[in-house]
């Protein structure tokens, strides 16, 4: 499952808004002095980039389509195409070519998205259809080994959904057949590492904006049951496998696997433990299912360092964020800033008093608060302009899926590229093109996004977290235990 | 007893034989040094704003030197080698599209301009090697060297500097260039965006080829 951060809105802030809206979080971050963090929004292309990029199709397949099979459709479909000179638009260059799923209503769901794609009832048929170059699998995850690793030996890139698999086994089978397949692109749906902001804002952080790092902070919460109708009892384990700890990692793998990975990206540390508590507490939730509807973990990383998360489908108070908290500053990453529900994640810095300042801080302040004092200005002001709306726009408007999809298809074609080139030079050296392709003139062609190595370390941590979670108590993480040999 | 020893000398004088001229036949064919991993190739240009280069990290192809010749920059001569020619032959063969300017629209741009479709690769033919001074031991081979070189389907004659010097034990490292040419030469025009930006023709080839011998089996 992933996170929701779909479709941001454009955001025109002037001074009613302003007054309208103290009450939003973006308002209350302004007042409370919290300086947000944008990315560049310029496209890093000097004089010479002539063309925005590549819009090459490439052809892709999806497995599984439920409801997160037909956002991935829906948003290859809008993934740029691009335009000829004159202007006429290209087609979409992540065209859907064949779908799969073994519940043929499904299929009819999503055909409106893929009209012209192939069907199919047994992924093995949609693998061998020699024209599907990616293979996104969104089937639930307890079933992602076998598929994974199937479309991996078919010579196909793989996206594969986060978590990668209920058991630390599925994980780490499947992190070893993409580890040894380096002629095809693997990418775990860790899609907050394709997000530009948190990449950019990350380098803050990994350069010391926040001092010494003392804790960390997530929480999800979302009213929702996570029951599906179903027409018959069969129809109804399968689809509500998110229900039934035999086939669900609960809230910790489906929701939390984002929030840890992310934590750890912020810390660039793995956690040596994990103490998990959770129940079913909502009356209305208790229905038959065995997961719990609210948790809580904490995250022990090395240096005392802990990380709180808290999860629930019984509330939706204050939604979703991400914080890290330093001697220097604090730094929140929430995707529903200004009080917008589909504005892009952004990030807010949050200085102490003390805190030591770095030339790169001096800097920041003045590119990026900059628009902020401008902001603060023109909200004194009684009209809008366009420099107004230069201060709020947002730099990256599109959802995360859509940046992981976007790094997918580049990635996928980069790695195609080495992997031909490569081999049609020196031979079949697996080890030799594992070394070229992480050459930096390689890594440059690439977009960045979460690869086996990340995918099967989120994973495990997240399935451990479960485990403390049902037992109630901690769980070590020995650091072999995230090695994949 | 005594036919049986007689038939076992034959037998292995028959494979001492067969072993001779195997031994004799290898020692008379050419050595082929193969493409390895490790190469680098890059382009620069020039613009009337700014320069711009572009990289490679694949260079494909071998390079063939006669019967007994053997190349060692730690010795003073070359192996088997008389005068200041040596009899090489080479052909090196570089991806159009495993050359990386940094920016994909440049990438793009001169991918098109090179016809990577139907011309996917650099090619380049040695005709000519010969050392351009004698070889102080120690130091790389400098050979003045003469090939044709094939851009978008175009092939022009171009003379350069090679240096040759050992990479590792089987290994030679092969610097090149930098090489001058004329885009337009090779029929590739000179990207130009809206009129403001323009690259110029002339643009430089430089390259470190690594080549090396066939791995050896164990126990070879």
């Amino acid at each position: 499952m992933s996170q929701n951060e779909a479709n941001p809105g454009q955001n025109d802030f002037t001074r009613r808004d302003f007054i309208r809206s103290t009450a939003s979080l973006g308002s209350l971050m302004l007042l409370m002095g919290g300086t947000p963090i944008y990315a560049d929004d310029t496209p890093k292309q000097a004089e010479t980039n002539f063309v925005a990029e590549d819009f090459t199709p490439v052809n892709f397949g999806v497995i599984g389509c439920g409801a997160r099979g037909k956002e991935i459709i829906q948003t290859l479909a809008l993934l740029p195409g691009g335009a000829q000179k004159d202007g006429t638009p290209n087609p979409p260059n992540a065209p859907v070519v064949a779908i799969c799923d073994n519940y043929k209503a499904s299929l009819h769901k999503v055909q409106e998205y893929a009209p012209k794609a192939q069907q199919y009832q047994d992924y093995h048929k949609l693998l061998e259809q020699p024209d599907v170059e990616c293979i996104v699998v969104a089937t639930p995850s307890h079933l992602h080994k076998d598929i994974v690793i199937a479309a991996l030996q078919a010579g196909k890139h793989v996206y594969c959904e986060a978590p990668l698999a209920t058991t630390v086994e599925d994980a780490l089978a499947i992190a070893k057949a993409a580890k040894a397949a380096p002629k095809v692109n693997f990418q775990a749906g860790l899609q907050m590492r394709s997000d530009p902001g948190k990449e950019f804002v990350l380098k803050f952080v990994h350069t010391g904006a926040v001092a010494t790092p003392v804790m960390a902070r997530s929480q999800w919460h979302k009213r929702e049951s996570w029951r599906k109708a179903a027409p018959t009892p069969e129809r109804d384990k399968e689809i509500n496998w998110r229900l039934d700890r035999t086939t669900s990692p609960g809230l910790a793998g489906e929701i939390g696997v984002h929030q840890y990975d992310l934590v750890c990206w912020m810390l660039g540390k793995k956690p040596t433990a994990i103490t998990g508590f959770g129940s079913i507490l909502d009356p209305s939730l208790q229905d038959g299912r065995d997961v719990a509807d609210t948790i809580q973990t904490i995250m022990q990383f090395p240096g005392k360092v802990n990380s709180y998360f808290d999860c629930t489908l019984a509330n939706s108070f204050d939604g979703e964020y991400d914080m890290i908290y330093g001697t220097g500053a604090a730094i929140l990453f929430r995707p529903e800033s200004l009080g917008q529900p589909y504005t892009p994640a952004k990030a807010w810095l949050f200085e102490e008093v003390d805190s030591q300042n770095f030339g790169w801080e001096v800097y920041a302040a003045k590119e990026q608060f900059y628009k902020e004092i401008g902001i603060t200005l023109s909200a004194g002001a009684s009209h809008s302009t366009d420099s107004k709306k230069k201060m709020v726009d947002v730099p990256f408007q599109e959802s995360t899926l859509h940046y992981a999809l976007k790094a997918f298809r580049n990635n996928s074609k980069a790695t195609k590229i080495v992997a031909k080139n490569f081999t049609d030079s020196y031979g079949d050296d697996p080890e030799g093109l594992v070394a070229e392709l992480a050459k930096p003139e390689n890594l440059k062609e690439r977009l960045a996004a979460a690869g086996y190595k990340e995918g099967y370390e989120a994973t495990v941590i997240a399935i451990k977290a479960n485990e403390a979670v049902l037992k109630g108590e901690k769980v070590l993480l020995p650091k072999e235990i995230f090695e994949i040999a | 007893m005594k036919r049986t020893h007689s038939l076992t000398l034959r037998l292995f004088n028959i494979g001492l034989v067969c072993l001779l001229v195997a031994a004799t036949a290898r020692a008379a064919e050419p050595v082929r040094y193969k493409a390895r991993p490790g190469s680098k190739v890059r382009i620069d240009g020039s613009a009337n704003i700014h320069d711009w280069s572009m990289e490679g990290t694949i260079i494909a192809g071998w390079f063939e030197v006669p019967p007994g010749t053997t190349i060692d920059s730690s010795q003073a001569g070359i192996g088997g080698m008389s005068g200041d020619k040596l009899n090489a032959t080479a052909e090196v063969s570089i991806p159009v599209d495993s050359m990386h300017s940094g920016k994909q629209g440049m990438d793009d741009v001169m991918q098109q301009a090179m016809d990577s479709k139907d011309h996917p690769r650099i090619i380049y033919k040695l005709t000519d090697m010969t050392l351009k001074q004698p070889h102080t031991a120690g130091t790389p081979f400098e050979f003045n060297t003469k090939g044709n070189l094939s851009i978008n389907g175009v092939t022009k004659p171009v003379s350069m500097l090679v240096t040759v010097e050992n990479a590792d034990k089987n290994k030679l490292k092969i610097i090149g260039g930098p090489v001058d040419i004329n885009m337009t030469d090779y029929k590739v025009p000179p990207p130009t965006k809206f009129g403001l930006f323009t690259t110029k023709p002339d643009v430089k080839i430089s390259f470190t080829w690594i080549v090396g011998l066939p791995k050896l089996g164990p126990g070879q």
